[in-house]
């Protein structure tokens, strides 16, 4: 008998599972968009049911509150065509259907492989999370120096960006 | 009470699910040539997390390597490979940390030893800075991924070591990635 965090565990395992294929098999892509803040809802769930409140919050307003709506605009902003109704998939979409179902296999295979050290709920952190992911982050011994990685590839991602919409005359 | 390898296993669903997103959408051959090579990888054997990233920047070298070469293509490819390697060899000649082993040589190891690298970089090398001409690089990077499905084979032939079933899948990834790249991008020339 499932208690109560293993059936919020199914329920947000569905509305992941459901509205992820429902991104990538809609024709709209707005609707495609809409059901992808659907699949980032359900997996802000799981981090709730993982007590990583801080990421919870972190996806709810980043991803569903940011990005989601940047492709919204991106995709009205851009390519009126591809708000159409036409066929999104291209010939081949057969053989992707097949080699992600063997990716499927190939993971769950792997994962089963060490499966007998997994058969456990992973221990609660305690404390204040948010800030021990603070001190993580800022700490030389730790986490410092790929966290100032990632800030200087966001600054080149941008500078590019900037680049690239540069009106050359 | 919620065990970890659920999360492992939705995690692998969407994944998956992605997976068909990117390539159903788009011609995204890359992506499975990935994949491929991430089987190849048997995890029966020890890794360690060192090897795994030298492995990665060796393919982003090879990478950077094509699409210089690629850019290059007007100068004169045998010298530009000279060039390179021998910037190659004073680069990793710190790396060494005993010289005797090479000095004590034979004569049929010094022998061995150009024929390794005059034919199987020099050449090969001379060859791909050759084929860039014709080939656009992504073309020329995919059709060299056969190289490493090949040595399984021959080491199979020749030494009777049976390859892991996790590498023939890899394999069979690449072939039909590259059959699938082959059949669908030949018109564009």
């Amino acid at each position: 008998m499932p208690d109560a965090t293993q059936v919020m565990f199914f329920l947000s395992a569905a509305l992941i599972l459901v509205s992820a294929v429902l991104v990538v098999t809609v024709r709209n892509l707005v609707h495609a968009a809409l059901w992808l803040i659907a699949t980032l809802f359900g997996v802000a769930m799981l981090y709730v049911l993982l007590e990583a409140g801080f990421l919870a919050v972190v996806q709810v307003v980043v991803y569903i509150g940011a990005i989601a709506i940047l492709f919204i605009f991106a995709v009205m902003l851009t390519r009126r065509d591809l708000l159409s109704k036409t066929q999104q998939t291209n010939p081949n979409w057969p053989v992707a259907l097949g080699v992600s179902a063997l990716a499927l296999v190939g993971i769950a295979y792997i994962v089963r492989g060490f499966a007998f050290s997994l058969e456990r709920t992973p221990a609660p952190l305690t404390g204040d999370t948010l800030q021990m992911l603070g001190e993580a982050l800022t700490s030389p011994n730790l986490f410092v120096l790929p966290f100032e990685v990632a800030s200087v590839l966001l600054l080149a991602a941008l500078i590019g960006s900037v680049y690239l919409a540069w009106n050359k005359k | 009470m919620i065990p970890l390898s659920w999360y492992l296993y939705l995690s692998a669903a969407l994944f998956a699910v992605g997976l068909y997103g990117v390539l159903a959408r788009k011609n995204a051959i890359a992506i499975m040539l990935g994949i491929g090579l991430f089987l190849m990888e048997s995890p029966t054997s020890p890794t360690s997390a060192v090897g795994n990233l030298v492995a990665l920047l060796s393919g982003v070298g090879f990478a950077l390597v094509t699409i210089f070469f690629r850019r290059l293509r007007a100068l004169h490819g045998p010298s530009i490979v000279c060039l390179c390697n021998l910037a190659t060899g004073f680069g990793a000649a710190p790396l060494v940390h005993d010289y005797s082993a090479i000095l004590g040589l034979t004569l049929s190891g010094w022998a061995a030893l150009i024929l390794l690298g005059s034919v199987q970089i020099g050449l090969s090398y001379i060859l791909y800075a050759a084929a860039l001409k014709r080939v656009k690089p992504l073309r020329a990077a995919t059709i060299s991924l056969i190289e490493p499905i090949l040595n399984p084979v021959l080491v199979f032939l020749l030494l009777h070591e049976v390859p892991s079933s996790l590498a023939i899948l890899g394999a069979v990834a690449i072939l039909g990635a590259i059959m699938m790249d082959l059949r669908l991008n030949s018109n564009e020339q």
